[in-house]
């Protein structure tokens, strides 16, 4: 494919390196020089930082493993009531942003929560309920991050239980091995690169999570970071916690790279038949639904329920001004930025088949990382960077022709960094398999290639390029610690002002922003779901 | 080839409207008094549109967190559109004046309307209101017998019995920081440690939510800003009027040095283009019309004993006595208090 | 000796939702006997397997394997429980498992040294001894087919069920792999049920050959029998091309046709009774000096041999098969003589 443009080599360039200054920069104060509060944070704080990501990772962990890997083999493997809603509805809280579902569930069981007010109001308990639990402390942290992220494992398990061939279990009872070892035995071992690669997103997604811990009172890193740099304003001790954050972040990607490595997995026969799926004897009818249930109710139906109930005390608040503007200024950075993002993804895209070198190579590894760094760690990266070049622009003009740092282009450049993996993934896979038609449709038809890419290509590459439009917008929606520290004042966007009014003590009033976030975030999951599940269900009928 | 012109000519127009958009939104115009407000708007709504009809002088407004604000004209330099600094604590202002942002005015009308340990002793910022950390308790649980002093907190008759918020938070500092500059650092260190051991939870949530512990009998008292139970009274929320009933304001120290107190103030940013018209604005903020509006509105005290305070505000007790330290030392002491609190463990 | 019974199935039904897909089933199978399934697609040839893996369960009748029952609606014995082996269509070899691994699955409680012996022995016999360390994506499909065989082989099972076995693979290998399937499950002595859809490998393997269509087994018998006794035109028809003559029967022994008298046991028919005489291309031999011709109406070309359709006088047709160095043309008259060594007869 000949290159799209005549400038395509040189603003990949600008947007490569646009993606690696902050990465580096933030590398860069590994080694920085220890000032008097790195001291202080050292002795007080430093343990506590560690301790606590290392705690609150390890137990996420496992629990999500569980979750997702014991809810994709019921539901795959089993016959029961409701089988085929539980399917999707365990996708669901991918829709929900982890703060947000933190934020409801202290206030639950607070004055203006649901399950406060029932029991307040029949019983007159509701100071013991507002005693009995407490959400704001590591294990309340815990468990919303296992039950906002276990989908990323229950999905992945899900394709994998699914495509697995079913005789293979078949066989191995045949052979002599019960349900449950053949599980251990077969299904499992071949699940393991759906496992660690789910575990992994989990595992990244935790290391970055910000919102959750601020409000639970938790010292991790990232309010560490965030702390340091507003609190003490000491950049320098931010950037070295940042680096260390960083560190733990890319080991975990070297070792799930090293881990996913060897073995190939597929299945080696041509024929696969939809799985057949067992039916459970009453009483384990019963467990597999109450335990599909009570996940769905803890992941996502009793959220959505106290949401919505807030949101008919406060729907008023949607017609608003302030909300209004806090829309506009949401859909608009989100979406000039995506489009950006995709044009770029294209662009590189198409670069990448022409011209197979290592610079390409790299850019993609590079563009690869950003979807992992926490957006602390990019924010205060592309803070220094930013300041620099308006320093730079001081020196040379006096006084910098457009103020880089506090406006729009430096949270750009955040979402940038962290987002155009996303999109370029996305992109690509569509690109391949057009490529091949492409190449055949010439062929049969005498096409030039100008025709064939018009008439052939176009048309293909819209579904590809619509899903990574949406896919990076929604994301951009849902982002909160990069905006938080990068944006330019009276620029809130949903996430942002969920967050404040939470903090505010305004929790009810989240109601509004909250769902409006959550509505636009499902359509990526709609598309999740669509891609994954239902396809199975077209496959096997076909 | 078609493709190619066809989608260079794409991105250079969305990148020439992505550019336009962000510059127009950047853009204040320069002409009025442009406040950056660490207080929300709505409180100062009725104070501009008030203060616009008698001088004619728009007000702009750009809120956002105090120390953003800060790092905000910070970077800005000498570019900044900011004139007025608006914000809470004492603590705040002081680090905007070493971090060489303030403009020093000379204003005697200021001087004259805002007393002097409520003000910066060179002129580069104003306190225009006044709110009080109190003790709050359960009036069941507590009587006002056993209540005296911050220090008192210390005591181990309090064990499990205090909720505090989190040490992040500035006011808390602020009050540290006027132990600090009172007691010294050891004994500060002391008291907070022991404190701390008399905590009930560990410390989560905001004011309101340590009051409402208080009534829902998960701690006994708490310290915390009196104009929030302000809010609660006149709450359109049942549960809060309900709960304001259920729960007592105490001013300590009042044998002593007198209550903690702290501001809310302005001061005149070093860069400002438009200094008399922030001048005059301050000034009015400092004048009898806003004081009553702050403290009818916002259930605070106004700078001045003289002025008339809301009922409510008036039914805790009025006047009490306050803590005439210079709340310059509000802020000197503030990295030291942080300090302290992370080394005894309020987290 | 009478061999035993190894598996007797009575009566069975089995429906999923609405549709009924096998209904008073009825199969015996004998001890070391190898018997092929056959029959029309979609009939349940597949159910009838799981159900006798143990992977369905049937609304009605019983199974029994040897002298226990293992389901009979109200006692079910699990799969994992029959030492009944499986081989599927897709093979279905555990891809992260090596062959040598995937072999000594279902014998991994065993010692050591029993589960080598019965590896190599396996293997030796099936020939895939090269290939022990590989990965099933590292083999071919042939390769593949002879692992999963080795791998059911290995606990020894009562029964081993193939389902379609050979279809995956071509022609030479299938061939070869037939052979050595027969001689391995006889040496082994192991009880097997086939199904192929494939009746020239159903032959060639099979003691007896089963036909499953309309819900149950219309006919079990030796292969031989099956081919020149089938009891419906189905099965006939199934079994190997041919055609219809129509008879007269004359009496116990003999039948006017077009072809001439034709010898044979004319029973149940009586004298009289019109008749379809079933007539397959290996009864009609070619014979020059015969005085009986036929014209050659279509000719196909089967390398060894031709297959002519040939119109009789009355303008019915016969099949043919000859040597292909006789070569005719179309239309050509050629000599003809009917050899049935028997009758196949059904009512017009």
């Amino acid at each position: 494919m000949k290159r799209l443009f005549v400038y395509d080599n040189f603003l990949i360039f600008v947007f490569l390196l646009l993606v690696i200054i902050p990465i580096l920069t933030v590398f860069s104060y590994i080694f920085a020089p220890s000032t008097e509060l790195w001291g202080h944070l050292a002795d007080n704080l430093l343990y506590d930082y560690v301790f606590n990501t290392l705690f609150i990772v390890f137990f996420v962990s496992i629990f999500s493993t569980i979750i997702g890997v014991s809810c994709a083999w019921i539901v795959v493997m089993y016959d029961f009531k409701w089988k085929h809603t539980f399917k999707w509805l365990l996708v669901m809280p991918i829709a929900l942003p982890t703060y947000i579902s933190a934020y409801i569930y202290v206030g639950i069981m607070e004055p203006s929560g649901f399950i406060f007010e029932f029991f307040e109001t029949n019983f007159k308990l509701g100071e013991n309920i507002y005693r009995s639990i407490n959400f704001q402390n590591i294990y309340g942290a815990i468990f919303i991050l296992t039950i906002c992220l276990y989908p990323y494992i229950y999905l992945l398990c899900y394709s994998s239980f699914n495509e697995q061939s079913s005789s293979a279990i078949e066989v191995s009872k045949s052979l002599g091995l019960t349900q449950s070892q053949s599980f251990r035995k077969i299904a499992l071992p071949l699940a393991r690169p759906a496992i660690f690669g789910g575990l992994a997103l989990v595992i990244m997604e935790t290391l970055a999570e910000f919102g959750t811990m601020d409000y639970y009172g938790i010292a991790t890193f990232t309010t560490g970071i965030y702390r340091t740099w507003f609190a003490f304003g000491d950049e320098s001790s931010a950037l070295h916690l940042a680096s260390i954050l960083l560190t733990f972040v890319f080991v975990l990607i070297i070792f799930e790279k090293s881990l996913r490595g060897s073995r190939q997995y597929y299945n080696s026969s041509q024929k696969n038949n939809k799985p057949r799926t067992i039916m459970l004897s009453a009483n384990h009818q019963i467990l597999a639904f109450l335990w599909c249930m009570l996940i769905c109710m803890l992941g996502f139906l009793i959220p959505i329920f106290q949401l919505l109930l807030w949101f008919l005390k406060t729907y008023n608040y949607l017609f608003t001004t302030t909300f209004f503007q806090i829309v506009i200024n949401t859909v608009f950075i989100a979406l000039v930025s995506a489009l950006v993002i995709v044009l770029i993804s294209i662009i590189s895209s198409y670069k990448n088949r022409t011209i197979n070198n290592f610079i390409t190579n790299m850019s993609l590894k590079i563009f690869s990382i950003g979807y992992s760094i926490p957006g602390v760690v990019v924010a205060v990266g592309i803070i220094i960077f930013v300041t620099s070049i308006d320093e730079i622009q001081s020196s040379i003009w006096g006084s910098p022709f457009f103020y880089l740092s506090g406006s729009l282009i430096s949270l750009f450049i955040a979402y940038l960094v962290r987002f155009s993996s996303l999109s370029h993934n996305t992109v690509e896979s569509g690109l391949t398999k057009v490529k091949k038609n492409i190449d055949l449709t010439i062929r049969s038809f005498g096409l030039s290639s100008l025709e064939a890419v018009t008439r052939v290509h176009f048309p293909m590459m819209k579904t590809t390029i619509i899903t990574a439009l949406i896919l990076v917008f929604v994301d951009i929606v849902k982002e909160l610690p990069a905006t938080l520290i990068l944006r330019p004042f009276n620029f809130d966007t949903l996430a942002i002002h969920i967050y404040e009014l939470a903090s505010s003590e305004q929790l009810f009033f989240i109601a509004s922003p909250s769902l409006m976030l959550i509505i636009i975030s499902i359509i990526p999951v709609i598309i999740l779901i669509n891609k994954t599940i239902n396809d199975e269900e077209i496959k096997a009928q076909n | 080839m078609i493709k190619k012109d066809m989608s260079f000519i794409y991105i250079y127009k969305l990148l020439s409207i992505f550019f336009i958009c962000i510059i127009a939104l950047n853009s204040v115009s320069a002409e009025e008094v442009n406040v950056y407000s660490a207080r929300k708007g709505y409180l100062l709504e009725p104070l501009i549109q008030a203060f616009e009809k008698d001088t004619g002088i728009k007000v702009n407004i750009i809120s956002g967190k105090a120390k953003a604000l800060q790092k905000r004209i910070q970077q800005e330099g000498d570019n900044s559109k900011a004139d007025i600094l608006l914000t809470v604590d004492a603590g705040n202002l002081n680090r905007a004046k070493e971090a060489n942002l303030l403009k020093k005015i000379n204003s005697p009308k200021l001087n004259s309307l805002v007393p002097s340990f409520l003000r910066d002793k060179e002129g580069y910022w104003y306190g225009l209101s006044i709110r009080s950390r109190v003790i709050m308790y359960n009036p069941m649980k507590v009587t006002v017998r056993e209540l005296s002093t911050y220090e008192d907190l210390a005591n181990e008759k309090w064990k499990g019995r205090i909720c505090i918020r989190s040490s992040s938070n500035i006011y808390n500092q602020s009050l540290l920081a006027s132990m600090i500059a009172h007691n010294g650092e050891d004994e500060a260190e002391s008291w907070a440690k022991k404190v701390v051991n008399n905590f009930s939870r560990k410390p989560k949530g905001n004011d309101r939510s340590q009051m409402t512990a208080v009534v829902l009998n998960e701690c006994d008292i708490t310290l915390a800003n009196t104009y929030y139970l302000g809010k609660w009274i006149t709450s359109d929320k049942n549960t809060e009027r309900e709960y304001s009933d259920k729960i007592a304001v105490f001013f300590p120290n009042q044998k002593g040095r007198g209550a903690h107190i702290n501001i809310s103030g302005a001061a005149v940013i070093k860069t400002s283009k438009n200094t008399s018209s922030a001048i005059k604005f301050i000034e009015f903020l400092a004048g009898d019309k806003a004081q009553k509006l702050y403290s009818q509105t916002n259930h605070e005290y106004p700078i001045r004993d003289n002025i008339q305070v809301s009922k409510i505000v008036e039914s805790w007790g009025y006047p009490f006595k306050k803590d005439k330290l210079s709340l310059n030392k509000l802020g000197m002491f503030n990295k030291k208090a942080v300090i302290i609190f992370d080394k005894v463990g309020w987290k | 000796m009478m061999k035993k019974s190894k598996l007797k199935i009575d009566s069975i039904s089995y429906s999923i939702k609405d549709s009924t897909i096998l209904e008073n089933l009825s199969f015996n199978v004998l001890c070391e006997d190898i018997v092929s399934i056959i029959g029309p697609s979609a009939a349940g040839k597949t159910t009838l397997l799981r159900i006798i893996a143990g992977f369905d369960k049937v609304d009605r009748g019983y199974v029994q394997v040897n002298d226990a029952i293992v389901d009979n609606t109200k006692i079910f014995v699990e799969p994992h429980k029959r030492k009944v082996g499986i081989i599927f269509q897709d093979i279905a070899l555990f891809p992260h498992l090596s062959c040598e691994d995937n072999i000594l699955f279902g014998i991994s409680t065993q010692e050591n040294h029993k589960k080598n012996e019965r590896l190599q022995y396996l293997s030796d016999i099936l020939g895939i001894n090269e290939i022990k360390n590989k990965f099933p994506h590292e083999i071919s499909g042939g390769q593949q087919q002879r692992v999963a065989i080795a791998r059911a082989l290995a606990p020894q099972p009562e029964i081993l069920l193939l389902d379609e076995p050979f279809s995956a693979l071509d022609e030479e290998l299938k061939d070869q792999l037939i052979k050595d399937l027969r001689k391995l499950l006889k040496k082994e002595r192991i009880t097997s049920i086939i199904i192929t859809h494939n009746i020239k490998e159903s032959f060639q393997i099979s003691d007896k050959v089963a036909y499953l269509s309309s819900k149950r087994i219309l006919q079990c018998d030796t292969p031989y029998d099956l081919y020149h006794r089938p009891n419906s035109r189905e099965i006939a028809n199934f079994c190997g091309i041919g055609s219809f003559v129509k008879g007269v029967v004359i009496d116990s022994n003999h039948i006017e046709t077009s072809l001439g008298v034709l010898f044979g046991n004319t029973s149940p028919f009586s004298k009289n009774d019109l008749v379809d005489v079933m007539v397959r291309p290996d009864d009609i031999i070619h014979d020059d000096d015969s005085t009986q011709s036929a014209k050659v109406v279509e000719k196909f070309f089967h390398g060894s041999d031709f297959l002519y359709k040939l119109e009789l006088n009355d303008g019915q047709n016969v099949l043919c098969f000859t040597p292909s160095h006789h070569d005719h043309s179309i239309n050509e008259m050629i000599g003809i003589k009917a050899e049935l060594d028997h009758l196949i007869l059904f009512n017009r």
